[in-house]
């Protein structure tokens, strides 16, 4: 036996976790085509874009967020309200890049808002973003209150223009998304900044001792995801043409899901954009087979729990394993055992 | 929770050591003073507020709600976290109901919902303990999956509403008073005797601060978490079977949100989301606080809506001041 192995590909790149729930999406995508003759009809695969887009530009924020051991719930209810936001500067006869600016100033804010209570109060991530979204879905209900449930729906063309453009039949908004992710991707991969990430992520001490400033990129962080979801949310609008109260609702659950599944942990330094892409096509090709399958809706929150908790007893049997536990102490019927 | 499993050691080693494990009843003085303050001052600004009939709903509302922080509150102070009672506490109602009009027998049904309530919690617990997984995610997992059973249940019985025998449980009086009241009042004061006089209760507050320490030293950890994780099943769960007996029908939305609600309440009531603390009384009068401003605002015509906003920088301001007192504490 040769001392040195060559590290295999995939660890290398890390990416293990992400070719694991590539394969799954893969297998997903052959059983979808052979069980439902509708999978491949034009209309599906549009609508699959469409769902697919605004949650990947969402969770490559979320992504960002949990390399760093962070996560973020708000971002529905910031999707939802800066679509209200842009659609309300729009309808007060604003111009298009001033309605867009609106929209993205009020994700950007509410970013920040989540990114000085975390990073500099050192308040609990999951207690601020979690305020934030209750906080939020009420300030939105105050600025519907006598609006009809469509919400705003008529908009300038030049602005819906921005969400409906296609190439070749492929949605704009989807090769829009796939581009972000490669840059993110890249950026993650070649620059010292999203090389800091991970690190600061996997290890917060020696990170700070090598003098990154884990406050700064942590704000960073949360502004970024404040606006990313700020973005999904003015592009969704101007794709469906109209900003009502239910938009977001719930995505935040999906979103994180989805950054779990494609290789994030909630203790950081784990995580490629690249994955986020994954786990979204994920969980999109999940809905996507409930609606084909005709299955009741609610079952999809059982589904999903339970990809959930799937992932979670697997990536801390993965924990467990690394620090050197065997196979028959992790599930053995009497583990000696140390917590902590 | 989320981020200290790494970082643990380093920032609650050594605090508050060689002090008791809490200061018992230091923050219910001053809480209950600003409880009857916001009581006082509703019921000289509104005539309405303090009509027997006003106070008496306010009352068994928090009562309902209590069931459910008890179990809640002492897994807080183990420092774990369950976000599954809001969906448990829907599951088990609607379960009862649904059992019920398929024609069980009221016990048997409670039984079953309630062992079904308690199984739920310790596949929790075990989870959590077993292999070591961060409780704040994992009962994210199972409040999505009870969530949607509830959900599926819910639009079986497609709005039909429960038997009359069920329905009448939750306005069943014993000498006068709700129930749920009297058994408030029993819970609140066996919740004192516990905390004053058990050993369990010490270890639960030891397990919190430091739970390498407290494994070090011979306590079983793990047997204790489940435990709780299991009794705050049951209770959120004995709390859903009087829910549903009260709304007499079933409903999607019961319980929503419910357990962002236990934990404004219960750290408003002196736990911590840092463990170690933590104390039923506290927890009873942060529930009726909430209940008391939230009902302030409903007379003060308030758009309901924002009772939802409210109730979020409710969650973060007392978040915050939870951080910066313990942060105090260690430095």
């Amino acid at each position: 036996m040769t001392a040195i192995r060559k590290t295999p590909f995939l660890r290398a790149q890390r990416l293990e976790q992400e070719t694991i729930t590539l394969a799954a999406v893969a297998v997903m995508t052959l059983a979808l085509a052979v069980m439902s003759p509708a999978f491949l009809d034009v209309n599906n695969i549009a609508s699959l874009q469409t769902s697919i887009a605004p949650n990947l530009i969402v969770s490559l924020g979320m992504m960002t967020l949990f390399m760093i051991g962070r996560f973020d719930l708000s971002v529905g209810a910031v999707m939802g309200i800066s679509g209200i936001a842009t659609a309300m500067a729009l309808n007060a006869g604003a111009p298009v890049p001033v309605g867009i600016a609106a929209g993205l100033a009020v994700g950007l804010a509410i970013g920040a808002f989540n990114g000085f209570m975390v990073a500099w109060l050192g308040i609990n991530h999951l207690i601020v973003t979690l305020g934030v979204l209750y906080m939020t879905r009420g300030v939105i209900e105050v600025i519907m209150v006598g609006q009809k449930l469509a919400g705003f729906t008529s908009f300038p063309p030049g602005f819906t223009a921005l969400g409906q453009w296609s190439i070749g039949g492929v949605s704009g908004l989807f090769l829009f998304a796939l581009v972000l992710c490669l840059c993110f991707e890249l950026f993650l991969r070649l620059t010292f900044p999203g090389r800091s990430l991970l690190f600061l992520g996997g290890n917060p001490q020696a990170a700070a001792a090598t003098g990154l400033n884990r406050r700064r990129i942590e704000f960073l962080a949360f502004v970024l995801s404040g606006g990313m979801a700020a973005l999904a949310g003015v592009l969704m609008t101007a794709r469906v043409g109209m900003a009502n109260r239910y938009m977001g609702e719930g995505l935040e659950m999906q979103i994180f899901i989805a950054c779990l599944i494609g290789g994030g942990s909630i203790a950081g330094g784990k995580g490629s954009y690249i994955g986020a892409l994954v786990g979204v096509a994920f969980i999109a090709l999940l809905t996507n087979a409930f609606n084909l399958l005709t299955v009741p809706s609610e079952w999809q929150a059982v589904v999903i729990g339970g990809v959930l908790v799937l992932v979670v007893v697997v990536d801390a049997t993965m924990v467990l394993r690394k620090a050197g536990r065997p196979w028959r102490n992790i599930f053995g019927l009497r583990p000696a055992h140390i917590r902590g | 929770m989320s981020e200290n499993r790494e970082g643990v050691a380093p920032s609650t080693v050594g605090r508050r050591t060689g002090q008791k494990p809490a200061g018992f009843g230091a923050n219910i003085l001053p809480l209950a003073l600003v409880t009857l303050a916001i009581f006082v001052f509703l019921m000289l600004t509104r005539e309405n507020f303090a009509s027997a009939q006003n106070l008496n709903s306010i009352l068994f509302g928090v009562s309902i709600d209590f069931l459910a922080i008890v179990g809640f509150t002492y897994v807080m102070v183990m420092r774990e976290i369950d976000l599954s009672v809001g969906s448990v506490f829907a599951l088990t109602g609607t379960l009862t109901g649904a059992l019920l009009v398929a024609g069980w027998g009221f016990w048997p049904a409670a039984a079953f919902s309630l062992g079904l309530a308690a199984g739920i919690g310790f596949l929790n617990g075990f989870l959590v303990v077993r292999f070591n997984i961060n409780s704040l995610m994992l009962t994210i997992g199972t409040m999505l999956i009870v969530r949607g059973l509830a959900n599926v249940l819910a639009n079986e019985l497609g709005g039909q509403t429960y038997p009359r025998a069920f329905r009448s449980l939750a306005r069943t009086d014993l000498c006068n008073v709700r129930l749920t009241v009297v058994l408030m009042v029993v819970l609140v004061l066996a919740g004192w005797l516990f905390q004053r006089r058990s050993a369990l209760f010490r270890k639960m507050c030891f397990i919190g601060e430091n739970v390498r320490s407290a494994t070090v030293h011979g306590i079983q950890a793990g047997r204790i978490k489940i435990a709780a994780f299991v009794a705050s099943a049951t209770t959120a769960g004995l709390a859903g079977i009087f829910t549903a007996s009260r709304i007499t029908s079933a409903d999607v939305r019961m319980g929503l949100g419910l357990e962002f609600v236990m934990v404004t309440a219960a750290i408003i009531g002196g736990a911590s989301l840092y463990g170690g603390r933590g104390d039923l009384r506290g927890s009873a009068l942060g529930l009726l606080m909430l209940a008391l401003m939230l009902n302030g605002m409903i007379m003060y015509d308030v758009e309901p809506v924002f009772q939802q906003f409210v109730i979020g920088l409710m969650l973060i301001v007392t978040v915050a001041f939870d951080t910066i007192l313990n942060r105090r504490r260690e430095g």
